[in-house]
């Protein structure tokens, strides 16, 4: 299953980390040569470069070599996220109750991952809620709390409905509100003629981890906000199950 | 997979207490530039090369740089695998074991020590002929001693308040200074022009003179090194820590080629060889202009010591963690993160040494050129040790090439023929700077014979360096949590 010597220095960088993540931590420079079938001098310095910047770390006897933070990252916003059993029967009680659609999102870092999604209201605009924040109930309460939301989400904000709120000073206050509510809505911001309702799983001071999302038609947004109570409830419950 | 190895890493960093992983890159940089004070040392190490060999100082200086650079090369690869606090120290112990480490560590003290009392020297000297040119007759006596007791008083707050402070009032005001001096050989060079008649050659290259000049040179790149002792506290250290040890030796030496060229053949061949003033005498043409030279070498000089006397701080505080010194020497401050301690004990005699010279009469010019001197035989001494330590090191990490042999080798070498070639001569020169270096590695031999009948364990110990961590594998929460 050894991987062929890449042709250009990146990939060969991404073999580097590749091996070492498969070889498992402590793996040395010999077994990640070895393994490679690359010459030692080419290892050396990519796995020192990788070091350097954190994608990989050495143990403590300097001799092997495991995955850093850096490349923790890059696993860590893509693994999918684990729903519990326990989790899962609440947000299906929760599913019986409401006669809307129910989803459980998960925030990572600056995007969103579906954790739960409930069969028999798919999700609309899936590319739409992960990439475009600034449209969506969830998106908002991410952003909320992200206060350096403005740099790092770079790019103008883009309308997707009439409703989608485009001026970032418009958002921003939209984002204060939000926060003072603990509680996000959007009605025809992210599909048009369609509503949603976040309320954030854990992190009742600090960050929270994830959104639970309640979703219907517009037209019924009044119905929507009046389980803010109750999905907030759930979300709390959901909380210690989840995270 | 050939052996099986149980790696491990540390629960916590055994120099934890600094404030971890901070400082960026330039901050880095600017400990790794003030400790080697370009704008000071370019206005006073080649008068003092001119005035004890007068050959070329171009040759001089670019055979320093080679020396320089070989010792650099062999620094950074150990920079890229081991973030030390101690600098060279940590890096002998991995490559050489814990003896030649005690025995490197003081060699390293020592020379941080001396450069850090040179600075505050200079500052004094150079503050009060600032003081002097603007017309203020206080008497010398009085006023040097005291500039420097107070200048150290500033340093020693400068680094328990923290060095990331330090390090940012260092890199302005080392810019600062070399820009300045540089505008003013470009001025001089666009009033005046160049000359000419070809410069008259400088005392035909004899080997001996050359020797003695390549010695003097080297003094003008040391403390290059030092950036090493932030290995815990730099923000990625292991890219950022050899980034400075590349380009600092490189970029002073640029530096000083263009000083030195500018000296060389500008200034000499209208001055006349038997002229070897300072390039900033010769520069300032005017009392405001020398005024603000000296200000400049003396803020330079005060950059120069503190920086040095971060990397010694450091040296002290793992020597105290590792119980090779008495435990409160590793001692961090709870709130500032410093090693207050080590700054604290350091300080007086620093301080101290150049107040008594100033107060006994001793010649400015001669106790900065007996400083340098007696400075540049703990650095050799400690970078010859480095250089032999660094395929060892590798080896040990199976990490050794043919190259890294070779390289130490070449390094190794040249260091004991400079190492040997300026003991020699100074013992004939000034035979009690050897000697007092002598004195000070027997002093670190019975330190080690001592450790290895009481202290046994912290013998062992030698080398802590900043470890990885369980934070620095994975966030223990999502990263959006």
């Amino acid at each position: 299953m050894n991987a062929p010597a890449a042709r250009t220095p990146t990939a060969n960088a991404m073999a580097v980390v590749r091996a070492v993540a498969l070889l498992g931590f402590g793996a040395t420079a010999r077994e990640v040569c070895a393994y490679l079938r690359m010459p030692p001098a080419s290892v050396y310095r990519i796995l020192n470069g990788l070091v350097g910047d954190e994608y990989l770390v050495r143990t403590g006897d300097l001799h092997g070599f495991g995955l850093g933070r850096a490349a923790a990252e890059l696993v860590q916003t893509i693994a999918p996220p684990v729903v519990t059993t326990a989790a899962r029967d609440a947000i299906d009680a929760f599913r019986v109750r409401v006669r809307f659609g129910v989803h459980v999102l998960e925030f990572r870092d600056l995007s969103l991952l579906v954790a739960d999604e409930d069969a028999d209201h798919p999700i609309q605009a899936r590319v739409e809620l992960t990439r475009a924040l600034h449209a969506s109930a969830p998106g908002k309460l991410l952003l909320a709390q992200t206060p350096d939301w403005r740099t790092r989400r770079a790019g103008a904000l883009t309308q997707l409905t009439p409703g989608t709120i485009t001026d970032p000073d418009a958002l921003e206050r939209e984002l204060a509100g939000i926060r003072a509510a603990g509680m996000a809505t959007d009605v025809g911001e992210l599909v048009a003629g369609r509503a949603c309702l976040a309320a954030p799983i854990g992190g009742d001071r600090e960050r929270a981890h994830g959104a639970l999302c309640v979703t219907g038609p517009a037209e019924r947004a009044d119905v929507l906000t009046g389980l803010a109570d109750e999905a907030r409830a759930v979300a709390r419950a959901l909380a210690p199950l989840l995270y | 997979m050939a052996t099986m190895q149980v790696a491990r890493i540390a629960s916590r960093s055994p120099v934890r207490g600094l404030r971890r992983r901070r400082l960026p890159f330039a901050d880095v940089l600017a400990q790794a530039v003030a400790a080697v004070a370009p704008a000071g040392v370019m206005s006073t190490i080649p008068a003092l090369v001119l005035r004890a060999t007068g050959v070329n100082l171009l040759l001089a200086f670019s055979l320093a740089l080679g020396v320089v650079l070989l010792v650099a090369a062999c620094v950074r690869p150990m920079t890229q695998r081991m973030s030390s606090v101690s600098g060279l120290y940590a890096y002998i112990a991995k490559g050489l074991g814990p003896v030649p480490a005690v025995l490197g560590g003081w060699s390293a003290v020592f020379g941080y020590a001396l450069i850090g009392m040179t600075g505050v020297f200079a500052v004094g000297v150079y503050t009060g002929r600032a003081l002097r040119t603007v017309g203020w007759a206080a008497p010398g006596a009085v006023v040097a001693p005291l500039t420097m007791l107070a200048a150290a008083a500033v340093m020693a707050a400068l680094m328990i308040r923290g060095v990331r402070v330090a390090a940012r009032v260092v890199l302005v005001v080392e810019c600062v200074a070399i820009g300045f001096l540089l505008a003013l050989m470009w001025w001089y060079l666009a009033a005046e022009g160049v000359p000419a008649a070809a410069p008259a050659p400088a005392s035909a290259a004899d080997p001996r003179q050359l020797a003695v000049a390549v010695i003097l040179s080297i003094g003008a790149f040391v403390g290059f090194e030092s950036a090493s002792t932030l290995g815990g506290e730099a923000r990625r250290p292991l890219a950022t820590v050899p980034r400075a040890i590349r380009w600092t030796p490189l970029a002073t030496g640029a530096l000083y080629l263009v000083a030195v060229a500018f000296q060389e053949y500008v200034l000499r061949p209208r001055r006349g060889p038997e002229d070897q003033g300072a390039l900033v005498e010769l520069l300032a043409t005017s009392p405001s202009v020398a005024f603000a030279i000296d200000v400049c070498i003396a803020t330079s000089f005060f950059a120069c010591a503190l920086a040095s006397l971060t990397a010694l701080a450091r040296v002290l505080f793992c020597m105290g963690r590792e119980g090779v010194l008495p435990g409160r020497l590793g001692a961090a401050h709870v709130k500032r993160r410093t090693p207050h301690v080590a700054i604290l004990l350091a300080m007086p005699p620093v301080a101290a040494v150049p107040a008594a010279l100033a107060l006994a009469g001793v010649p400015g010019g001669q106790a900065l050129t007996d400083l340098i001197l007696l400075s540049g035989f703990g650095y050799l001494g400690s970078y010859l040790l480095a250089c032999a330590a660094m395929p060892l090191l590798l080896h040990r990490i199976g990490e050794a090439r043919r190259r890294s042999w070779a390289l130490a080798a070449v390094a190794v070498t040249t260091l004991a023929v400079v190492v040997v070639g300026a003991t020699a001569l100074q013992l004939a020169w000034a035979p009690h700077l050897p000697a007092l270096y002598g004195a000070v590695m027997l002093g670190a031999v019975a330190h080690v014979l001592w450790l290895r009948r009481r202290r046994p364990w912290a013998l062992a110990r030698v080398g802590v360096y900043d470890e990885t961590v369980p934070g620095d594998l994975l966030d223990p929460r999502p990263a959006g949590a």
